[in-house]
């Protein structure tokens, strides 16, 4: 037994985080079977190491790990990390008649020959089948790997989508740039310089807003776009300036029919339903 | 945990549903690579299946003792350690992780996990640098004391102080 000392506190310590290398590790655990003190003090360590785990951000797995998981549960699969793969069955020891037990008759000497054969078959089918088993624990693992791997294709695949559609967007929005904008909204109280202007491109339904001169929102807020159909604000997206005043909004025009009217207000972050705040361009 | 003992599959959902995107987490800021992160993801969640009768609900919370598996798991990976020699030592760590308790601090096993990440984060945030960064190399990295010393290009006597000053804060801030 040893004594507990003052820097078993500091080794408890680097053990908790894992830090500590084979031969300290070793002295360390040989006191902890004695010291309740240190072991006090080691719950409290860990305790505090493992709450770092949660300053990562969460990560959403790819619906093929569950499946994977559970294909392996419910079929009884083989243990982690290829456990399965390394513990290839031995053919069991065969089993020799002792000279005192064999017969000198051809008969007998015959029937220890089948005897013997048969064993050897068996411990050659148990061994095969063994081997089966690892390798069908091998192609499974691999074929959860793919699953794994074709869905995280497919996520990188629908992403690329994304971008595709929203590249086409920017390119019809850039066409309609070069025509005459469908408004100019004029900055109203509290940004009295500031200027906007809607191009449409009535071929994708794209609808760009350029502004200038207009303030940074403030933090926590954000501003946003509404379309003015039939007397009723109908929400066109959310978009920010940055520091020189200068700021743009790629997005749809309203389904709800044509705009008479375009209107941005500022709006707290996330934007609202109807407009609530003061409204700051029109046209 | 009980009900993963009785072999009921519904069980290894809900902890799966419940602590999977944590453990990833971890597993992906230990490893950078997502296919690596979830194939070993899959495969602490599976030793949790087969070994629930090893785990001792007085000794520590769940999702601590996932985080423990996945954060040795990770380990081996990141020390290239053969398969071979996982297996073998695979039983002697599980004995580690299943032999000392874990105690939270005061107040901890109650919060939910945003509520955890930021009080936790504004307690590192509260360390000076180099002691934050020598706690966080041997947490995500694995890194024995020497290893870190290495890395950081500190005297090992620094970094052990670092490492130590640093945690006797963070309690200090946690609790």
């Amino acid at each position: 037994m040893s004594a507990h000392r003052p820097e078993h506190e500091e080794a408890v310590a680097l053990y908790a985080l894992g830090m500590l290398e084979d031969a300290e590790r070793d002295r360390l655990e040989a006191h902890l079977a004695d010291c309740d003190h240190c072991r006090r003090e080691l719950a409290l360590r860990r305790g505090e190491v493992v709450l770092l785990a949660d300053t990562v951000e969460a990560e959403e797995p790819s619906p093929a790990v569950l499946e994977g998981l559970m294909a392996r549960v419910e079929g009884g699969g083989a243990g982690a990390d290829g456990d399965a793969t390394g513990s290839v069955a031995t053919p069991p020891p065969a089993t020799f008649p002792t000279a005192a037990e064999t017969s000198n008759s051809t008969a007998t000497r015959a029937a220890w020959g089948l005897a013997l054969a048969a064993a050897l078959l068996l411990a050659f089918l148990g061994w095969s089948l063994a081997v089966q088993r690892s390798l069908r624990g091998d192609v499974e693992r691999m074929a959860e790997r793919n699953r794994a791997l074709q869905s995280q294709l497919d996520q990188r695949l629908a992403e690329l989508d994304g971008m595709r559609t929203r590249l086409a967007s920017t390119r019809a929005a850039l066409r309609a740039t070069s025509a005459e904008p469908v408004a100019v909204l004029a900055g109203l109280e509290g940004a009295i310089d500031a200027r906007g202007r809607v191009y449409h491109d009535p071929a994708t339904h794209a609808v760009l807003l350029a502004v200038d001169g207009l303030p940074e929102a403030p933090a926590g807020r954000v501003y946003q776009l509404w379309g003015i159909v039939d007397g009723r604000p109908v929400p066109a997206g959310l978009f920010d300036t940055s520091a020189d005043g200068g700021g743009h909004l790629l997005t749809e025009a309203p389904e709800a029919g044509p705009v008479q009217v375009w209107a941005v207000t500022e709006e707290p972050a996330g934007g609202v339903p109807q407009p609530t705040g003061q409204m700051v361009l029109k046209s | 945990m009980r009900r993963l003992c009785d072999g009921d599959g519904d069980a290894m959902k809900e902890l799966f549903d419940r602590h999977a995107s944590g453990v990833l987490g971890l597993l992906m800021r230990m490893l950078r690579r997502r296919g690596e992160a979830e194939e070993l993801l899959q495969e602490v969640f599976f030793d949790a299946w087969s070994q629930a009768d090893s785990y001792r609900p007085e000794a520590s919370a769940p999702k601590s003792w996932l985080m423990m598996m996945a954060r040795s798991r990770a380990i081996d990976r990141i020390r290239s350690v053969t398969s071979r020699r996982r297996r073998e030592r695979r039983a002697v760590e599980q004995a580690r992780i299943d032999g000392y308790p874990v105690e939270l601090p005061e107040g901890f096993d109650n919060l939910r996990r945003e509520e955890r990440s930021q009080r936790v984060a504004a307690a590192l945030g509260e360390l000076p640098e180099e002691q934050r960064q020598a706690i966080e190399a041997a947490f995500f990295e694995g890194l024995s004391h020497r290893q870190v010393a290495e890395k950081l290009g500190a005297p090992l006597g620094t970094v052990k102080s670092r490492i130590l000053l640093g945690m006797r804060k963070l309690r200090k801030h946690l609790s």
